[in-house]
């Protein structure tokens, strides 16, 4: 049943929503693929590990496109006079707090149990069975259709979708997240209907992300996402906020998943990984023994707090820290690059230029990746993972005179945390893990210095 | 070369999210560039069964070499050094995911160059520094000034000259997936063929990113690139050109010592599934007035 949705603040909220959602989803997604063993010297033998290294493959591209998806929802509050939105409660939540939807919130290693977790999130609705992820799917047209025909609505009052986002009590009546975009795109239908197409993509459509041959983000990796399962579109119009919504249904649930693609898409990719694990003989552990939830500390946010496991071990914990710096300080920028607040292009490219790859893969995986190597505990075992902690309830920009000089206290302070972790007192330095750490020590402080010189030091690009 | 691909970090051991994988048996990623198969660290892989082994192979060596004679101003042919293998030592491709270089211009570090005689006896090994002050200067820390000696021009795409070295009917986007599907059905035949449980495994993995996935997210305006594993097929790396400056360690052909040596090539054919690309280039070396 569909969620009637017929204002602009309506579709704000619902994309707001959705936004936090598909945040949540990734923490998890990436949680559980940087808690796979990686080597035969943690207990598997050379089959099981390219097993593994298979299903950390899947996850992290999963993961991946949960990034893009935020990024089209973005572009669609963007297209229509919204904010950008990076909130989410901290790990773990209570399953109630994402109402009918029945999300659980919570951080959790690589197992046959996170795995079908995963599978209940990405699931068409209804359910289908075993046969579906061997079938094939319907022409992209025929999807359109069915996501623009007539809906039947579930009735409910506006005043409750405004209250889901207000964070106090939380009365969500979607019942899944397909529910979620298959209402967005009836509800854009409606509102454009109700006000005008033009009237009701009035927003800076020029603030957008967007990739493709002709993207204005000069060439790189932007001008083929492809090459890593993206595709990042502008939205500008109501034809192409339902290629967005389409885009987002296909890849995930796959209910509405064009021909030779079902099996690619999440709801398939987990239903054959559980296939596979269940086929294993001898059945094997491709994961590190890695607590839920390990946190550097308490968050008053948080639901479930009997869930977590605080991180004991002190040289681990400032690692942890480091990390949660790392993670707070990227979604900042990107805070910054969606927002509304004047930018020049170049503007927006240097700070593109922080974030999708130097932050992303040399910072917030590698030591996401290190966690997990760790003991969490003083006094018990279990390794310690990535807390994607938020430490404050909102994101906070400083001025916009001030944005530039912010960020480089930000560099400057990791790359002095980074230089002065407790942890190289205790290790040798050919240990695998001080190795690495000092690589990215190493790369944090030319960061820190090349963003102090704008960019001036980096190497020639195309 | 035995490397990682983004969006896995550069100094990812095995390969996850990108396309380059260290496989079920085989020695986590050096990184490093070997133009020797005898090279520590080097790693060839089976094509397919019988006589459809073939695909890239390592391996350098010179073949034109001819000095200058200035008093008569001719070229004459110098055979002797045909055949001579020559080795970058532990040279690296850096990028650090944008943090060293961007857009995979990758820039040469270490660039050591070494050139042997057929029988083995090292001739000439002389290095270069990115900055003759400070010889020992990390790349980390150098400037845009002193990365640029050592990267390439530009990139090329569909590259004829990369498509004729390395025996490509042409280069066009239809040659490179025609080439990947033909790969993957010369492995498809190997796995028939083979019981080693840890070759099978990475078999199918090589098999399995062998397929050229038909893109379904074709939204973005205008038409796209094919999937890089094809694409870079005939890729071309063009231009780099440094003046080799740094410490000579081995000469044994009266070089000119105190001037610098200019070292030209490119790079290009990357074959994701061989781990293997090609190199082509020319190195001059002055001789010293008295040799």
């Amino acid at each position: 049943m569909t969620i009637e949705l017929t204002s602009r603040e309506e579709l704000i909220n619902a994309l707001h929503l959705a936004a936090e959602l598909e945040h949540n989803l990734m923490c998890q997604y990436l949680f559980a693929a940087y808690s796979m063993k990686r080597s035969v010297g943690e207990g598997l033998s050379e089959v099981q590990l390219e097993m593994t290294r298979g299903w950390g493959a899947l996850m992290t591209l999963v993961a991946r496109q949960e990034m893009e998806h935020m990024g089209l929802v973005l572009n669609l509050l963007t297209a229509i006079g919204g904010t950008p939105y990076f909130q989410r409660p901290n790990f773990p939540q209570r399953k109630s707090q994402y109402g009918k939807l029945g999300i659980k919130s919570e951080l959790t290693r690589f197992d046959q149990e996170t795995i079908r977790r995963f599978q209940e999130f990405e699931a068409p609705h209804p359910e289908p069975g075993p046969e579906f992820c061997s079938t094939r799917g319907i022409a992209r047209e025929e999807i359109r259709a069915q996501l623009l025909a007539p809906q039947v609505f579930t009735h409910r009052s506006a005043n409750e979708m405004t209250a889901a986002t207000k964070g106090a009590a939380r009365e969500i009546e979607f019942t899944s997240v397909q529910d979620l975009y298959v209402s967005l795109a009836a509800g854009f239908v409606t509102v454009a209907a109700q006000i005008g197409e033009k009237n009701l993509f009035n927003g800076d459509v020029s603030a957008e992300i967007w990739g493709g041959p002709n993207t204005p983000y000069g060439e790189g990796s932007m001008d083929d996402l492809s090459q890593y399962g993206l595709d990042l579109i502008q939205v500008v119009d109501l034809k192409s906020a339902i290629d967005a919504i389409v885009e987002i249904v296909e890849q995930g649930e796959g209910i509405l998943a064009p021909p030779d693609y079902i099996e690619h898409t999440h709801y398939c990719i987990y239903t054959n990984m559980l296939e596979e694990m269940h086929a294993q003989k001898p059945a094997f552990d491709a994961a590190r023994p890695v607590v839920r939830n390990p946190l550097t500390k308490m968050h008053p946010d948080i639901t479930a707090p009997k869930e977590v496991n605080i991180i004991t071990r002190p040289e681990t914990r400032e690692i942890a820290s480091l990390f949660n710096l790392a993670y707070e300080t990227m979604l900042l920028m990107m805070l910054y690059l969606y927002g509304s607040s004047p930018k020049t292009m170049t503007r927006r490219v240097d700070f593109m230029n922080a974030i999708f790859f130097p932050l992303m893969t040399m910072f917030v995986r590698p030591l996401s990746e290190i966690l997990t190597q760790l003991p969490a505990f003083k006094d018990k075992k279990g390794n310690a993972g990535p807390g994607f902690e938020l430490s404050k309830d909102r994101l906070v920009l400083p001025p916009p005179e001030d944005v530039w000089s912010e960020f480089q206290k930000h560099f400057d302070i990791l790359a002095w945390q980074f230089d002065h972790l407790w942890i190289y007192e205790l290790r040798p330095e050919s240990d695998d893990v001080i190795k690495r750490l000092r690589y990215m020590a190493e790369n944090m402080r030319r960061l820190a210095d090349d963003w102090r010189a704008h960019w001036q030091n980096v190497g020639r690009g195309e | 070369m035995r490397m990682a691909t983004d969006p896995d970090p550069s100094d990812e051991p095995r390969g996850v999210s990108g396309y380059t994988f260290a496989l079920a048996g085989e020695p986590d990623f050096d990184n490093l560039v070997h133009l020797q198969p005898d090279e520590e660290g080097v790693c060839e892989r089976h094509f397919g069964y019988g006589k459809n082994d073939t695909g890239p192979r390592v391996g350098v060596s010179v073949t034109q070499a001819k000095w200058f004679d200035d008093e008569k101003l001719v070229y004459h042919q110098a055979p002797e050094y045909l055949g001579a293998r020559v080795s970058f030592v532990k040279a690296q491709l850096t990028e650090r995911n944008g943090i060293v270089i961007r857009n995979d211009l990758f820039a040469i570090d270490p660039l050591r160059v070494q050139v042997r005689k057929k029988r083995g006896a090292l001739v000439i090994d002389r290095e270069d520094f990115l900055d003759q002050k400070n010889p020992g200067l990390p790349i980390t820390q150098a400037t845009s000034e002193m990365l640029e000696r050592r990267q390439p021009q530009g990139l090329t795409d569909s590259s004829v000259e990369v498509a004729k070295a390395t025996g490509l009917p042409d280069a066009s986007n239809d040659s490179c997936i025609n080439n990947r599907r033909i790969r993957q059905r010369n492995l498809e035949e190997l796995l028939k063929h083979t019981r080693n449980p840890v070759e099978r495994a990475a078999l199918e993995t090589r098999i399995s990113q062998l397929n050229i996935l038909r893109r379904w997210w074709e939204l973005s305006q205008g038409g796209k690139p094919i999937d890089r594993r094809a694409h870079q097929l005939t890729l071309q790396a063009y231009g780099w050109a440094v003046d080799i400056n740094g410490a000579v360690h081995v000469n044994k052909i009266g070089a000119d010592e105190n001037v610098n040596w200019p070292l030209s090539f490119w790079m290009g054919g990357w074959d994701g599934d061989a781990l293997c690309a090609y190199i082509s280039g020319y190195l001059s070396i002055p001789l010293a007035s008295e040799a």
